[in-house]
Order: C-alpha cells, then sequence, then structure tokens
C-alpha cells in the first residue's frame, strides 16, 4: 500500500499556539479520505502543510513521495481547493480557467470547457457574481482540470446549502470514478462526509486520534447496551469509547480486539457519526480532566 | 506567468497606457504654441529692450498646463506605489486567494518574481514616458526660468520620476507583503514614499555633491541686466539663461545683488536673485543654487 500522505511527528505552532501536534499518519492512495474535527482541530493546518503553503514547526512529510509545494512540479501534481474556495472575484469564470491553463502544463482544457458547460456557468461571469455553490464548483473545476494525483479540498461544502452540497460531492465523486484520483477531503460535519469516503481521519485539539478504512472502522466498533453494570468487570481488551449510564441500563461504544461474547449485552453496528462523536466526546473529556493545554496522546 | 500576469493587469496597463496617450496628444498639440510664443517674445526680448515683461508673458502662458504636467509627473509614481505596488500581495492575502494563486503549478519564487518584475517594468515605462512628455514640454519654460536644479523641477524631469516609480512599487509591494490588508499597505506606501521623498529633498540631495562656488567680476562686460532701485541701496541684477561668462552654466544663472549688510527685500524675483558677494554654484550640482550662497 503507497501513502499519498505519509507524516512523522509532524507539528505546526502558531505564536504559542500548537495548532497541529505529533502526527504520524499514512494515508493509502486511491481513497477518498474524509479528515473530520471539530472547528480548530487543525484539519486546516494539516491540509496547508501537505500542499506546502504552511511550513512545519517540527515533524516531517511528503506528499506524492516528495516534500509539499516543492518545486512547480510537485505543486501541479497536486490540486487543492481552499477552505471557502477562494477566486478572483473581479476576473471572469473564462479567466479563470485561463489562468489555469497558464500556470499548469498539465491543464486539460476539454475537461475545464466540459465542467463548466455542464455546470451551466456563463464564461463571461465574474467570479464574484457567482453563488456559493457556483464558485465552489468553479474552484474544483480549476482543481480538477490540472489533473492533479492528489486532490485535497478543505471544507469544501462548508458554506453551501444541502441542494449544492450533494451536487458538489456528486460531481466530485464523478471525476474521481473517472480519473482515479486520490482525494483527501475535510469537514466538521460527519453527515457530509459519510456517504463519499472510505478512509477517515479524525483530529481532535490539533491531535489524531482515530485513522482507518471506514468499513474497518464500523465493523470494529459496537454499541452494546444491557442491564447497569460496573464497567472495570468488562473484558480488559475491550476499549471503551463511549459510556453512558441510566438507572437500570449501560449503553457503550468499545473497540474490542475480538467478539463480544457476554450475553448479557445487546450488541448493535454504529454508524459514523457514532464513532466520531464518540471520541470527540473522549477527547474533550480527557482534556477537561488533564486540564487546559494537555491533550489526548493516542 | 507572464500571460497570467498581463490577464489579471491588462485593464490598468491599458488605462495607463490610454491615459498616456490623452496627455502626449494635450501636450503635442500645446507644444508648437509654447516654441511659437518663446520665438515671439523671449528670444526677440533683448532687442525689444523689455525681457521681464518678455518673459513673465511666456511663462504664465499655458501656466496651468506647466504645473499640471509638473504635479503630475509628481504624484504618478506615489499612485502607482499605492494602487499597483501595494495591493499586488496584500489583496491576495486579504481575499485568501494566495491559497488558489500558490497551489498552481508556479513556485511562489516565480510568481512573485513575474509579478514584482512586470509591475516594475510597466510603472517604469509607464512613469517615463510621462515623465519625457511633460520634460519636452517644459523644456523651454525650464530654461527661461533656469530652475533646472530647483527641488521641485528637478523631481519631477527625466529619469528622476523613474527612479521614484520603481522605488514606490517596491515599496508598495513590500507594505503589502509585511501588513497583509490591502488599505494599511496602501496608506503606509503612500506616507513612506512621501516622507522618503522629503527626506531626500531636503537633507540627502543637497549633500550629495559639493557645490561649487566661483567668483566673477562684476564690470560693464558682466552680461547682467543692471538696474538700481530706490536710493541706490539695493541692486538687480538679473540674467536668464546662459552665462557666457561660464560657458558651463547651464542654469542657476540668475543672480541676485545685495548691498551689504541689507537684506534684499522685494527686488525682483526672488527667484531670480543672487547675492553680490558673486558665490554661484556650478548646475553639475543637483541642488540648488540658492542652497549654497553664503555670505
Amino acid at each position: 500500500m503507497t501513502a499519498v500522505i505519509e507524516t512523522n511527528g509532524l507539528a505546526k505552532r502558531y505564536g504559542r499556539k500548537w495548532a497541529l501536534q505529533d502526527c504520524t499518519i499514512a494515508v493509502p492512495a486511491g481513497k477518498v479520505v474524509g479528515l473530520v474535527g471539530p472547528n480548530g482541530a487543525g484539519k486546516t493546518t494539516l491540509l496547508q502543510l501537505a500542499v506546502g503553503l504552511v511550513e512545519p514547526s517540527a515533524g516531517s512529510m511528503t506528499v506524492l513521495g516528495a516534500r509539499p509545494g516543492e518545486g512547480a512540479a510537485q505543486l501541479e501534481r497536486v490540486g487543492f481547493v481552499a477552505q471557502d474556495t477562494p477566486t478572483y472575484a473581479s476576473m471572469s469564470v473564462a479567466n479563470h480557467l485561463r489562468m489555469g491553463s497558464y500556470l499548469n502544463t498539465s491543464w486539460d482544457k476539454a475537461l475545464a470547457g466540459r465542467r463548466v458547460q455542464q455546470l451551466g456557468l456563463d464564461p463571461a461571469q465574474k467570479a464574484g457574481a457567482l453563488s456559493g455553490g457556483q464558485r465552489a464548483q468553479l474552484a474544483l473545476t480549476l482543481a480538477i482540470a490540472k489533473r492533479p494525483e492528489l486532490l485535497i479540498l478543505d471544507e469544501p461544502v462548508a458554506g453551501l446549502d444541502p441542494l449544492a452540497r450533494r451536487e458538489f460531492l456528486q460531481s466530485l465523486m464523478e471525476e474521481v470514478a473517472e480519473h482515479g484520483t486520490s482525494v483527501v477531503l475535510s469537514s466538521h460535519l460527519v453527515a457530509d462526509l459519510e456517504r463519499v469516503c472510505d478512509y477517515l481521519v479524525l483530529l481532535i485539539a490539533s491531535h489524531l486520534q482515530l485513522a482507518g478504512e471506514v468499513n474497518e472502522l464500523l465493523a470494529s466498533h459496537h454499541r452494546l447496551s444491557g442491564p447497569r453494570r460496573d464497567l472495570r468487570t468488562l473484558p480488559s481488551d475491550q476499549e471503551i469509547i463511549e459510556e453512558s449510564h441510566t438507572d437500570k441500563q449501560s449503553i457503550l461504544l468499545v473497540r474490542p480486539n475480538g467478539p463480544v461474547l457476554d450475553p448479557t449485552w445487546t450488541v448493535t453496528p454504529v454508524t459514523l457519526d457514532d464513532v466520531v462523536l464518540a471520541y470527540m466526546g473522549r477527547a474533550r473529556d480527557s482534556e477537561q480532566s488533564r486540564g487546559p493545554g494537555l491533550g489526548v496522546v493516542r | 506567468m507572464i500571460r497570467f500576469c498581463w490577464l489579471q493587469a491588462r485593464v490598468q496597463v491599458i488605462g495607463a497606457l490610454a491615459a498616456l496617450i490623452v496627455i502626449a496628444v494635450i501636450l503635442a498639440l500645446t507644444g508648437p504654441n509654447l516654441v511659437h510664443l518663446y520665438d515671439t517674445t523671449v528670444a526677440t526680448c533683448t532687442a525689444n529692450h523689455d525681457c521681464s515683461t518678455a518673459t513673465v508673458s511666456f511663462l504664465n502662458s499655458d501656466g496651468a498646463l506647466q504645473i499640471g504636467g509638473d504635479f503630475l509627473v509628481l504624484f504618478v509614481p506615489a499612485l502607482i506605489g499605492m494602487f499597483w505596488g501595494a495591493p499586488l500581495v496584500a489583496r491576495e492575502f486579504e481575499a485568501g486567494t494566495f491559497r488558489l494563486a500558490w497551489t498552481q503549478g508556479v513556485t511562489r519564487r516565480r510568481w512573485t518574481a513575474s509579478k514584482l518584475g512586470a509591475g516594475l517594468l510597466v510603472s517604469v515605462l509607464v512613469t517615463g514616458l510621462l515623465s519625457f512628455m511633460v520634460t519636452w514640454w517644459s523644456s523651454l519654460p525650464d530654461q527661461v526660468r533656469g530652475e533646472r536644479f530647483e527641488v521641485l523641477t528637478f523631481g519631477v524631469r527625466d529619469v528622476v520620476p523613474i527612479g521614484y516609480a520603481a522605488f514606490a512599487f517596491s515599496l508598495g509591494f513590500a507594505c503589502g507583503l509585511v501588513l497583509r490588508r490591502t488599505l494599511p499597505a496602501m496608506a503606509s506606501a503612500l506616507v513612506g514614499f512621501a516622507g522618503v521623498r522629503l527626506a531626500v529633498d531636503s537633507w540627502v540631495r543637497p549633500n550629495l555633491i559639493a557645490p561649487l562656488h566661483m567668483t566673477m567680476p562684476l564690470n560693464i562686460n558682466t552680461p547682467l541686466g543692471i538696474g538700481l532701485s530706490q536710493a541706490g541701496v539695493h541692486v538687480t541684477a538679473t540674467s536668464r539663461g546662459v552665462l557666457p561668462a561660464t560657458g558651463s552654466m547651464r542654469s542657476g544663472s540668475s543672480m541676485r545683488l545685495d548691498a551689504p549688510r541689507r537684506p534684499h527685500s522685494s527686488i525682483g524675483r526672488a527667484r531670480s536673485a543672487r547675492r553680490l558677494s558673486n558665490r554661484t554654484s556650478r548646475s553639475a550640482s543637483p541642488t540648488s543654487p540658492r542652497g549654497s550662497t553664503s555670505s
């Protein structure tokens, strides 16, 4: 399994605040990777490190086997749609495509033209006059038409209404399916990513919490419900991610190492949302118990 | 990258060139008039024995254009620094478009070099063309006034504005890079440029080259128009244009003659006067001729 993004002890500090700490991860190629985390978790920092817009404070990172943002060729291999999908407000759609063709030798003019036509964008219209959804689509077109090996999108759908969200993700998935591009996209909402991702990376409070194939994550986590009991009696190989108790009942989200054999538990499958929320809750709790400034070390 | 620079800046560049063409047309239409006026007034004034009236009437014609041209050349570098230099990077940061621009297949180094280089080239070109047009148009008034090396005039003729434009553009670019916001960058580019210009004009340039002092006899052969004012206390000597006695003097050749221990007052025009001590500075120094006078 080759990695599109590989980091080792990667960290970024802004002033005295760590935006990302001790991040070691290998993101496999050919996947659609969802980068999830609450606002301010360090998602944008990680992605900007990956495209070379910021330099790491510590650790190392390779993207497609090279240093991020090193040289024009490397820049061309990585497509990037930044947060809020920035475009030049006073420049027309057609001129944006022209910009793409001037600045990227790998530019696929036919692809760009076809996409603009499909989206119903008026080439003469100024980008500043486009709706949020149209602007996001234009930014995606710019990133796709340079035919990158890796496409990185930073909260591309955050500002879009549900319909535009769906259309955006749909057109993203169509392009990815056609060209086999690896994709990393971030969101603070799991719901956005659930349908499109097959790999999940969870960042909370500048720390990496979880990374893995979505299928494996879903298969390895279970929700257990049963009569209330002392959790210390649980087998030691069952890692408790989340627990909640009523007077009579205990509900747990666990990551067991083997099958759950205890017949007193009712085992139900979990959704991706459940898993992510459970880890977020655990991270928050442990942060509170450890006091500010200390994160969770996995 | 150059094509992209053109794509982004063509409206401004074309606008600037169009403005230059308009100015060129105005100057080309009025220039020959000025030459004609010069030929009929100043050039023949010695024969008519009335040079002061001739020069005054010559210099007053098209006065608005003369001042307008000078001020245009004076302000264009500042405008270039504010509107071309400062927003170049600042706007990218402000609108977040740097994340779009710097993730295309062009390194940041090349992006910056192209933007900076192309911007500098256009700034220099526009200012240079403007400066040389105004210099050409003003050549006769400048000659008559003999103030080529006055603080204001020196800064708005020939190649000097080109230097100012290059500096203003670079300063604006640097301000934008540091401040990352367009309006503050524009404001500091303007303030910085005006400050540096004033400092250069008032403190740096007068000290660049030591002024040359020379003494010349005042006698019947001195090609000066000499007039006595009331009670013979004030002597005014006026000479415009070239002083034959000191062939190397192209300007700064007017003189003020004062009786000793009496401050000169309202005789003649201040700029056309020099002290009796006859210390004159040579024109090779880009300082004001008056700046070197001491008696």
